[in-house]
This record gives C-alpha cells, sequence and structure tokens, in this order.
C-alpha cells in the first residue's frame, strides 16, 4: 500500500485543435486533464467518476500509455492491462479465437503464454465453443466483452485499467468479473475503474476521484466522494442548460477575439 | 518478443485477407501478370518497342513496380483504419505499415523465383546461373525501399487524408519516370539526370543487369544502392519516433 503501483503528478493533458483542413492549430490546447495529481497504491482500487467529457478516458489512455503526458509526471510500474473501449481492439473480422491470440500479443503476454491460458479465458468468458470460431461481427456486445475481459484479467496485470465495461456484461459474468479483479487486487494489482454506475464505485473501490472538466475536483472516500459528486451534478445540471444556449453574438466575439480584433 | 509481436500482426493481415474472399492472398499476384499481358499487348501488337525480349525486360520492372504500389496502397490506411488498436496498448506502431510489407512481399518473391524458373525453362541465354545470388541485393534494397515509404505513408495518413486522393496519380507519375515501360536511354539526358537519385529507377535496373542482361556493369553500384535504400529507411524510422506520438488522438 505505501508502494504505489501508479503515481500521477500534476498531469496536464492538451488536445490541439484543429483547423479547417484537419491541421493541428498553434496556441493554448483543449485541456483534457489540468494538474491532475494522484496515486494508487499495489492491491489498491481508485474510482474515477465525472460527467462525459471529464477526461475520464483520457486519464486511463495516459495510464496505458496510449497518451504522453503533455505536462507533468505519469508513472506506472509494471504491467499494464487496459480495457478501454468497448471494442477491447478486437477486429470484426477475425474470429474470437484469432482475436484472442492477436490481443494477447499487443497486451504483452508471448503466444506460448497465450496458447497455454487460452481455455481458461475461454471458461471465464462463459462463451460456447462454437461462438470462437465465428467472426467477432456475428457477437453481440456484451459477447465482445466477455471476451476482451476475460483476455485482460488473464495477462497478469499489475495494473488493470478498466473503463465502464462491467456495465454491458450479465448479472452473472458481472459477478464472475467482479470476483476475478478481487483475486487479482489481493495478488496486488491496482485497479483504475472508469464508471458512471455510482454504487459499484462506492462498494468496489478504495478511493473515488471526481473529475470536472479535467480538474481533480475531489479525491476521498467513496462515500464522501460520491456524495461530493452528486451534489456537483445537481448543480451543474442547473447551468447546463443555460450555458448550452446557442447564442451567435458570443461566437462572433470568440471569433474576434481569435484574430485578435 | 518484438519479432514475434510483428509476426502476429503479418499473420492478423494473412488471415484478414483472406476473410469473405476467394482469391484474397493470390491476388497480389495477378497483377504484375495482367500488366505484363496489358504493355506486352501494347508494345508489341499495337506499337513496336525498340527493345529486346521486352516481355523479360518488362517484367523485370514490373515486378518491383508492383510490389511498391501494393504495398503502398495497403499500408497507406494500415494506422487510420486501426483506431481500436492504436488506442489498445501503446505499441510500436511502424509495425502496423511493415507487417503490411511483409504480406505484399509473399508474393512478390514467389512472382520472382517463378520468373527465374520460367527463365530457366525456357532456356533464355542471357540468364547466368552464377549471378543470381547477386538478385538478393536488389531485392533486399527493394524491401527497404517500399518499407519506407510505407512507414511515411501510414504516418502522413494519420494527419491528412489528402494522400488518399492522390496517391494513385502520384504513382503513376513515377512508374512513367522509372522508367517500367521504355529503356530511359530512350528519353534526354535532361530528364535521365532527374531521375538519377530515383532508387526504384536504380532498384529496376539491377534486376534488369541480372535478369534481362545476365552481367553486372558494376556491381559497386548495386551496393551502394542497398546502403542508400538502408539509410532512407533508418531515416523514416527516426522521423516515425518523432513525429508519430499521441497517434490515438489522431487515428
Amino acid at each position: 500500500m505505501n508502494d504505489p503501483a501508479v503515481v500521477v503528478d500534476q498531469l496536464w493533458e492538451g488536445f490541439r485543435r484543429r483547423g479547417r483542413y484537419g491541421w493541428r492549430r498553434r496556441g493554448e490546447p483543449h485541456w483534457a486533464l489540468r494538474d491532475v495529481t494522484l496515486s494508487v497504491g499495489r492491491g489498491r482500487s481508485l474510482g474515477v467518476v465525472g460527467a462525459n467529457g471529464s477526461g475520464k478516458t483520457t486519464l486511463l489512455q495516459v495510464l496505458a500509455g496510449v497518451l504522453r503526458p503533455t505536462r507533468g509526471q505519469v508513472d506506472v510500474r509494471g504491467r499494464t492491462a487496459s480495457l478501454v473501449d468497448l471494442s477491447a481492439g478486437f477486429h470484426r473480422d477475425l474470429t474470437g479465437h484469432e482475436n484472442v491470440l492477436v490481443g494477447g500479443v499487443l497486451l504483452g503476454l508471448t503466444r506460448a503464454e497465450i496458447r497455454a491460458r487460452y481455455d481458461e479465458v475461454v471458461d471465464f468468458s462463459g462463451l460456447p465453443a462454437d461462438a470462437l470460431d465465428a467472426p467477432l461481427s456475428a457477437y453481440s456486445a456484451g459477447m465482445g466483452l466477455r471476451l476482451g475481459f476475460a483476455l485482460v484479467v488473464h495477462t497478469d496485470p499489475e495494473v488493470l485499467l478498466v473503463d465502464e465495461v462491467l456495465a454491458v456484461g450479465d448479472d452473472s459474468f458481472r459477478a464472475r468479473a467482479l470476483g476475478r479483479v478481487d483475486e487479482l487486487r489481493r495478488g496486488g494489482t491496482a485497479l483504475v475503474l472508469v464508471s458512471h454506475d455510482l454504487d459499484l464505485v462506492r462498494a468496489r473501490c478504495d478511493d473515488v476521484a471526481v473529475l470536472e472538466r479535467g480538474s481533480l475536483a475531489h479525491v476521498g472516500r467513496p462515500d464522501e466522494a460520491v456524495a461530493y459528486y452528486r451534489s456537483r451534478q445537481a448543480v451543474t445540471d442547473d447551468g447546463a442548460a443555460e450555458r448550452r444556449v446557442f447564442d451567435p453574438s458570443r461566437r462572433a466575439a470568440a471569433a474576434r477575439r481569435r484574430r485578435g480584433v | 518478443m518484438r519479432l514475434e509481436l510483428l509476426g502476429t500482426l503479418v499473420e492478423r493481415q494473412l488471415r484478414l485477407r483472406s476473410k469473405r474472399s476467394v482469391f484474397g492472398v493470390v491476388w497480389p499476384l495477378a497483377a504484375p501478370l495482367l500488366l505484363l499481358a496489358l504493355y506486352l499487348f501494347v508494345f508489341t501488337s499495337v506499337f513496336t518497342a525498340p527493345v529486346d525480349r521486352y516481355g523479360v525486360y518488362l517484367f523485370a520492372g514490373l515486378l518491383p513496380w508492383t510490389f511498391l504500389v501494393q504495398a503502398s496502397h495497403d499500408a497507406l490506411q494500415s494506422i487510420s483504419f486501426e483506431p481500436e488498436l492504436v488506442r489498445r496498448a501503446p505499441m510500436p506502431y511502424h509495425y502496423l505499415p511493415l507487417a503490411r510489407v511483409v504480406v505484399m512481399a509473399i508474393p512478390f518473391l514467389a512472382l520472382l523465383v517463378a520468373f527465374v524458373v520460367y527463365l530457366a525453362v525456357v532456356g533464355d541465354e542471357h540468364l547466368r546461373p552464377v549471378l543470381l545470388p547477386m538478385l538478393a541485393v536488389p531485392v533486399a534494397s527493394t524491401l527497404l525501399v517500399v518499407a519506407t515509404i510505407a512507414v511515411l505513408l501510414a504516418l502522413l495518413d494519420v494527419f491528412s487524408r489528402d494522400l488518399r486522393y492522390v496517391l494513385h496519380n502520384l504513382l503513376t507519375v513515377w512508374f512513367f519516370l522509372v522508367p517500367i515501360v521504355y529503356d530511359r536511354r530512350m528519353v534526354g539526358p535532361q530528364l535521365q539526370a532527374v531521375t538519377a537519385v530515383d532508387p526504384m529507377r536504380r532498384v529496376v535496373e539491377q534486376y534488369r543487369d541480372v535478369l534481362y542482361d545476365g552481367r553486372i556493369a558494376s556491381p559497386v553500384a548495386h551496393v551502394v544502392t542497398l546502403g542508400a535504400c538502408a539509410a532512407l529507411f533508418l531515416a523514416s524510422l527516426v522521423l516515425f519516433r518523432r513525429l508519430a506520438v499521441d497517434l490515438a488522438k489522431d487515428v
């Protein structure tokens, strides 16, 4: 617990705005994450909650190593496995079997390791054996996700990043998935779980971080953080309708500012 | 481990090519043969090319050229059409275009072997078996040039979609500049000077040295070309590493 698996120090992640032809413009980027500092100890779990567009997925992508921190430091120690989108990196034309082999190598396993664990992965996913020879395009969203999750939790991750995927599986799979996550955590795996399911986050996480427009608004015990997030949601929902009203004069003013007039 | 990743991506690509396609893996073999038939018809039946054994001359150039074209087209969207893979986990993204090059190299090498066997069977008097091992040099150069172009195209396509619309035309212009269908001595010295630095021209000439002329005027030139192609490839990798940052934001 004193030996963190994930350390994020003053992380800023910016996306360059694009001009008309898709070229990235100079100037201040859009900051998806602003000055985020947090850490997750071995065997601990951090829940991340926040509205759409608050930076949750970007945070996971930085932790996964797919995005480089624009500013600040990110230190993720050990093998990282992430399940960040529903497709799980699978190709829809390949069969479940082929996707597991390719996905396993991408996650850092050797082919021999995947072959050795293949039956275990399939068992865990609970998919019928003949489904593994069908292309992913024939799978339901839940089936593809179960296979993706089964693969990810069988790669011995030291850091496990999961984005909203437990919402798709049915109850029995969800129970099995959560059991496996607990098992991994007892073995020292750190978990970062992004979810809109506040009950799940509260029940499963040691700490919860609340993101608001890229900034860390609150980190703390699950009860407090979830209560905080709910209170903020009520506030921003009231303001949102007003803010989103289309106002041409504001747009024109913004355009003038950009031109420096 | 890294080789295993590349191997897995190659296997993935081969499997994808065979899905919902009867001849997905075989079609690349047809393209150079089709072009050969076409140009042979035009330049032996319609016009008369002032080149002896025009079929052999032509095919020695068409082989590496169709490999370049097929691999370029295939590599162009190898990164931008795989956003799931790019966002999945950090990996050496240049393996995606390189895997396409490896896949396309298979029909290229198969046709090259078949071509040599054909020349041997028909008893082509210019075919000298002692020179055949020297084919390894232009083959290596070809692989490096094609890999360079594949890596750069795949990267460019992430940032701008324009190449999708013009790649075909650019390659056609290059095709006639190399030249594949005529002999470069048939055009003026200015144009020859322009194409002097073209690695594909060098490579095509070297295949013709071995397969058409049956003599290598300057073995040193073959090796120099190989070195230059290796340098180009390394430069493309350096450029890729510098520019392929946060690709997940752009795919």
